[in-house]
């Protein structure tokens, strides 16, 4: 069983926290993205799963073996943990040869040659290197080195991999590509994989789960439809999805016709079930940030269920950026601001108004002090 | 004349051409005179008799036959004071032969230490440089006073080795040379353990942790990663350390004088040749001995450098 | 930080510092018998019970006439530094920042040249020396040194300053600034460190020099690495002069070392990455 389990983990650097209290669970055989801005703590939480730092308190488990505990003055050298990990750098042994390179982890442990080589023809054979074996680094290009550097981790066949933004030096096109070939690559290995990275599209294709850190603090862990969907708090909301969520401050009021976010220049109304949650956990009266992503707002031409104030509401358009498969349009309502993100054949024009529909099925509503999401 | 310049002048192509040309002008002809024109002139001189003061006497390849005739004698046993160039090429040979490879592996040893992040790394920087900041004649002078017969190393080698013998070091003929490399390497070991820091220093760390991870020990780590990358600087050092070791003066003229000590067994090729130049006045002959040192020179670092050393340029 | 085992950093921690005291004791005995009346010295100076100190060595040995010595070293070494350090910036930026015919091969032979021993020139120059009145001059020696520091000071910078990007230098040519500006304010402040690297090697080479000093000077005007010969002699040197002499030769080009260590350190790894 390869699970990695972090209890209670802290990582402190004088006086500065990395890695705040992270308690972080990762299945046999997933594919764990840890994701987060730069800084946040996550390579410094697969370095301690690497063994190349180690947490200043809590414990650490790969496999079944307890790899590091500070209090009971256990460490396991990054050797003896059975892990692969390809760096941000790829860092390839410049002065040997692409075989060498994949070779070296096995040659180090003494694997008979012909053992070696059958195991090194295998992976090259596997990423398409076998027409590069004898090439020294520099003569690769980006895609090709990042390839050997995965071939070096995969041919130990051990029990986990790390990845530390493996393709984030690699171009746009490339990227895109290689995300895919790693989801297929891992999934046909089925090796227990935990991968970071800063960028959430990458997180969202990618990952079996994302763990979400932010200032070294885990936000929230889920599959990127619970991350994406079900936003823990207002960082994951506003980190996850592009263009990002839009969040307004607003009062939660109640009248006769039913319960209202209100936004002082206009409001609208909530389903019912929204209502309940609100009123059991005592809003009504109270302060709130409500977020909605761009996607979730209409131009009311192609809205099907329009209600003028409770869903619609009337909106100045201020710029309009054109991708082609949709329009982003940046919308005012007197001093408040948001972004919608519409139908790519909507018509509208800057400094026009248009109809702006709200679904309010998606609508977030987080608590003003704790940023914790209600719904 | 000044219009043709003048218009030439005007593209700005050529002005980067006169403006480069015009930079490096002085080196170059510092370079041709003190360098190349020396090195012709020293080579015409060769075939000549003179003394410094009266007209050159032609004398054909004389010059370089009494060269050849030394090491003939030298060669099939003749004692040093009539073989004397065979005898100072013999030892600087042997000197250079103990010196670069001890004083590139020290080196590398220590700037891996002064490379590591423990207590008082700026300690072990500046110490281990130190010595190479003193003037070779100091050394030598300090030297020849711990290698005295009641000199500090006697003293300490007795205290660790049990009935050990004193050696008189400076005046005994088979230690002589071996004084004399200790003390090279001692001063030398510094300065180029510092080009060999700045080397280590540029390894990606990235590339340890790779190798770490990949399984290798701190031994491991040395010889695998460390030591091959420093290639191209190993390759430098070994051939600065040749053109120094080979040339060597100044230690052999302190420590065991102007006649090479006890039998000559400090003497070298550098030594015979200010000998050559200016205790028997034969600036002639001293001219082709040091056309037969710097073919020596260049062969060796030429060898070296064409089989271990990828393009440096 | 990675982390490595406890045992790893012991033996290490003992291996280092017993290296660097190793290789200090050459230089603490020369500084202990330096400061000590010369009985003692002859006797043993690494024994310190009943040990007196004084400086009674360093009068005798300034007041036979070293400190001239002393000084004709700081104007030597000091000279023969700053005067190729001038002409190689010069050319480093030439090769660098300019195309000109035969550039490369103008810049090989300046490099090959590191090869010629120093003896095999000493005649020549000697004669053309005197010849041109240089012989014993102060001038003659400073240019000899100058001359032979090009070579390796042109390649060292020249690595140096390719490693600058050419980004800096474009800016600057779109602000407005011509080559002499260019170089003057954006080459050589970055290339500081580098500068500071070859200014300390070539000024302690210059300092320790022997061959030319007693080749192309005459003893009044010799260095203090020929000077200190006066303290030597094959029978019984006054080993208490001798260290003292000794002393005061390496102070100042190890003072200097230890002034500018630090940009040396930095100057020394930027001519790596060319």
């Amino acid at each position: 069983m390869a699970e990695v389990k972090l209890i209670n983990v802290w990582k402190k650097f004088g006086e500065v926290v990395a890695v705040q209290d992270m308690n972080l669970h990762i299945k046999d055989g997933e594919f764990m993205i840890l994701l987060g801005p730069s800084g946040c703590g996550k390579t410094t939480t697969l370095r301690m799963i690497a063994g190349l730092e180690e947490p200043t308190k809590g414990q650490i488990y790969v496999g079944d073996k307890l790899v590091a505990d500070p209090e009971k003055g256990v460490f396991v050298p990054p050797k003896d943990r059975d892990i692969a990990m390809v760096f941000q750098s790829y860092a390839l042994y410049p002065h040997m040869t692409v075989y060498d390179n994949i070779a070296f982890p096995l040659k180090l442990r003494k694997v008979p040659k012909q053992e070696i080589d059958k195991r090194v023809r295998e992976v090259a054979e596997m990423l398409g290197l076998t027409e590069l074996l004898k090439r020294k680094p520099r003569e690769l290009s980006g895609g090709q080195r990042q390839r050997v550097a995965l071939g070096r981790a995969i041919v130990r066949k051990p029990q986990v991999f790390l990845m530390d933004e493996p393709l984030s030096n690699l171009d746009a096109k490339l990227r895109v590509k290689m995300r895919a070939e790693l989801k297929k690559l891992q999934r046909q290995l089925g090796v227990t994989t935990i991968y970071v990275t800063h960028d959430q599209v990458e997180a969202m294709t990618m990952g079996d789960r994302i763990a979400v850190i932010n200032q070294g603090v885990l936000q929230q862990v889920g599959t990127p439809d619970e991350v994406y969907n079900k936003p823990a708090n207002v960082f994951v909301g506003g980190f996850i999805g592009s263009p990002a969520m839009n969040f307004l401050d607003a009062s939660i009021v109640e009248d006769e016709r039913g319960v209202w976010v209100d936004f002082g220049e206009f409001r609208l109304k909530l389903l019912e079930d929204q209502a309940e949650v609100l009123r059991e956990l005592n809003y009504i009266g109270k302060e709130v940030i409500f977020g909605i992503r761009p996607e979730d707002l209409y131009d009311a031409m192609f809205a099907q269920v329009k209600i003028p104030g409770e869903n619609m509401v009337r909106a100045v358009v201020d710029i309009v950026e054109n991708l082609g498969s949709e329009r982003i349009v940046h919308l005012r309502v007197g001093n408040i601001t948001f972004v919608g993100a519409f139908h790519a054949e909507s018509m509208v024009k800057e400094g026009q108004e248009v109809d702006v529909v709200f679904d309010m099925k998606k609508v977030h509503i987080f608590d003003k002090k704790t940023e914790k999401a209600i719904f | 004349m000044f219009s043709k310049f003048s218009s030439f002048y005007e593209k700005a192509r050529n002005k980067e051409i006169v403006a480069g040309l015009s930079l490096i002008s002085v080196a170059v002809i510092l370079n041709l005179i003190f360098g190349y024109f020396a090195m012709i002139f020293a080579f015409y001189l060769s075939f000549f008799k003179w003394d410094y003061i009266g007209q050159m006497q032609f004398v054909g390849l004389k010059n370089f036959e009494i060269v050849i005739r030394d090491l003939i004698r030298g060669f099939h046993g003749a004692p040093y004071l009539l073989s004397p160039f065979y005898t100072g090429l013999k030892n600087i040979l042997i000197y250079t032969a103990i010196v670069v490879p001890i004083q590139t592996f020290l080196a590398i040893v220590l700037a891996a230490f002064a490379n590591q992040k423990i207590r008082g790394q700026q300690f072990f920087k500046v110490s281990y440089f130190l010595p190479a900041t003193t003037s070779s004649v100091i050394v030598a002078l300090i030297f020849i006073w711990l290698f005295m017969k009641n000199g500090f190393i006697n003293y300490a080698l007795a205290h660790i080795i049990p009935g050990f013998q004193p050696i008189d070091w400076i005046n005994d003929r088979n230690y002589l040379l071996l004084a004399i490399a200790m003390v090279a390497i001692w001063g030398t070991s510094g300065h180029f353990m510092v080009s060999f820091l700045a080397a280590m220093q540029a390894i990606p760390r990235e590339i340890y942790e790779a190798a770490m991870l990949d399984g290798a020990g701190p031994i491991r780590r040395f010889f695998f990663i460390t030591i091959p990358m420093l290639r191209p600087m190993i390759v430098y050092v070994v051939v600065m350390g040749l053109i120094g070791a080979l040339q060597m003066f100044d230690l052999a003229w302190v420590m065991a004088g102007a006649n090479g000590g006890p039998g000559g067994a400090g003497y070298t090729v550098a030594l015979d040749i200010y000998n050559e130049a200016f205790t028997r006045i034969r600036p002639g002959v001293a001219a082709a001995k040091s056309w037969f040192l710097f073919a020596i020179i260049f062969t060796t670092t030429y060898l070296f450098q064409k089989k271990y050393g990828r393009a440096m340029r | 930080m990675v982390k490595v085992s406890m045992k790893y950093k012991v033996t290490i921690n003992i291996v280092a510092w017993m290296i660097g005291i190793l290789l200090l004791i050459p230089l603490f005995g020369l500084v202990m018998a330096s400061i000590r009346p010369f009985s003692e010295v002859v006797s043993g100076w690494w024994i310190l019970k009943n040990a007196h100190f004084t400086l009674e060595n360093y009068i005798d040995v300034l007041d036979r006439g070293f400190a001239r010595n002393i000084l004709n070293s700081i104007i030597i070494a000091g000279f023969a530094t700053i005067l190729p350090l001038l002409v190689s910036g010069m050319a480093a930026y030439g090769f660098t920042s300019f195309s000109f015919p035969v550039k490369t091969m103008l810049f090989l032979t300046l490099v090959a040249i590191q090869v010629v021993p120093q003896q095999a020139v000493i005649i020549p120059l000697l004669k053309l020396f005197r010849d041109l009145g240089l012989y014993n001059h102060m001038y003659g020696i400073i240019l000899v040194h100058s001359a032979f520091a090009l070579p390796w000071t042109i390649f060292f910078l020249r690595n140096f300053f390719m490693s600058i990007p050419k980004d800096y230098e474009e800016a600057a040519k779109i602000d407005g600034l011509g080559s002499v500006g260019i170089y003057f304010r954006i080459i050589l402040p970055i290339a500081l460190p580098a500068i500071i690297s070859v200014a300390v090697v070539q000024f302690i080479f210059a300092w320790q020099d022997l061959f030319f000093a007693i080749t192309l000077l005459r003893p009044e005007n010799w260095p203090a690495s020929a000077g200190i010969t006066k303290f030597v002699s094959r029978y019984n040197p006054n080993w208490g002069q001798l260290t003292a002499a000794g002393v005061l030769t390496i102070l100042v080009p190890l003072l200097v070392y230890v002034a500018l260590q630090k940009y040396y350190m930095k100057g020394v790894s930027g001519g790596i990455k060319g």
